[in-house]
């Protein structure tokens, strides 16, 4: 009962944004800066070309989680966190 | 007798469902690979899996929720605004997927709308997730790499296994990140 209460606020969540996406989308709000679609199935590329989008996707996401983990432990280095005073 | 049921352990469960959210995100970033149909059916599914993902992780939610103006980790506070940009991001996508869909749509009796505008917003909310699960699992990744420890590595190399708590109860909020 308690997890069926939380999906439908799940839910309703999503509801909301859709809603809010339909609305600026029918209106027009958005989409006339925004450029077509470069991919989906359309003609060109191949298999390879698949495949080199698989570990494009994975390289972007690689990169920011060294940068952003790598980082905060370069940090941490510089500025070590303050001792407990005896 | 007392009879013991074995649980499940909620990190293990949480652990391999976001294993499997990762790689169908990564094959439905890439639909020329599945094919059209695998990308608008796998696009539901994730819509069902992201769905459980916050059920197991609603605790932390509703913990950071109460707490977002008071005693909270600027990283959770952090975390906090990036997983709803996210949960809004992924909600686009697969309404705006489901606006352009040629196979989910018809098998309901339904039509799709084809209009530029939501292929755009497609793409564009798609481009934009890449960069929001890359900061996402960035912000978890010491979570990430404890739990590949406990739950994958260690069972691998049972010399060197990594002492097991001895009980399985939930993590405090302290433990979660939550409170300072
Ligand atoms: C998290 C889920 C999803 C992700 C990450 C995703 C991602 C993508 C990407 C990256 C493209 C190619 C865009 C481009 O070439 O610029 C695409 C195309 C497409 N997607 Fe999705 N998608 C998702 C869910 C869905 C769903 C649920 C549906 C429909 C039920 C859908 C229907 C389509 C269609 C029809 C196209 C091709 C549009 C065209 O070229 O005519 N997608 N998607």
């Amino acid at each position: 009962m308690r997890t069926l209460g939380r999906t439908l606020v799940i839910i309703l969540a999503a509801l909301l944004v859709a809603g809010a996406a339909y609305a600026l989308g029918s209106a027009g709000l958005i989409g006339a800066t925004t450029g077509g679609m470069h991919g989906g199935h359309g003609p060109g590329g191949g298999e390879a070309f698949a495949v080199g989008e698989i570990v494009k996707n994975l390289g972007i996401i690689a990169a920011i989680v060294a940068l952003v983990v790598g980082g905060s432990a370069l940090a941490k280095r510089i500025r070590p966190a303050p001792q407990p005073s005896l | 007798m007392k009879q013991t049921t074995k649980r499940p352990n909620r990190n293990l469960t949480k652990l391999a469902l976001d294993i499997g959210i990762f790689l169908s995100f990564l094959v439905a970033m890439a639909p020329r690979f599945s094919g059209m149909t695998i990308h608008e059916w796998l696009g539901v599914a994730l819509g069902a899996t992201i769905t459980t993902h916050l059920l197991l992780n609603w605790s932390w939610i509703v913990q950071v929720t109460k707490r977002f103006f008071g005693k909270v980790q600027w990283s959770a506070r952090l975390s906090y605004v990036l997983n709803a940009l996210l949960f809004i991001d992924m909600t686009v996508i697969i309404f705006t997927g489901l606006m352009i869909s040629k196979a989910v749509l018809p098998t309901f009796g339904l039509e799709a709308m084809h209009g530029g505008v939501w292929k755009a917003l497609h793409s564009l909310s798609a481009n934009l997730s890449v960069f929001l699960v890359g900061l996402h699992v960035a912000l978890h990744w010491q979570w990430i790499v404890n739990m590949t420890k406990r739950f994958i590595i260690a069972p691998l190399t049972p010399g060197q296994a990594t002492p097991q708590p001895a009980r399985v109860a939930r993590p405090t909020l302290k433990e979660e990140g939550v409170l300072q």
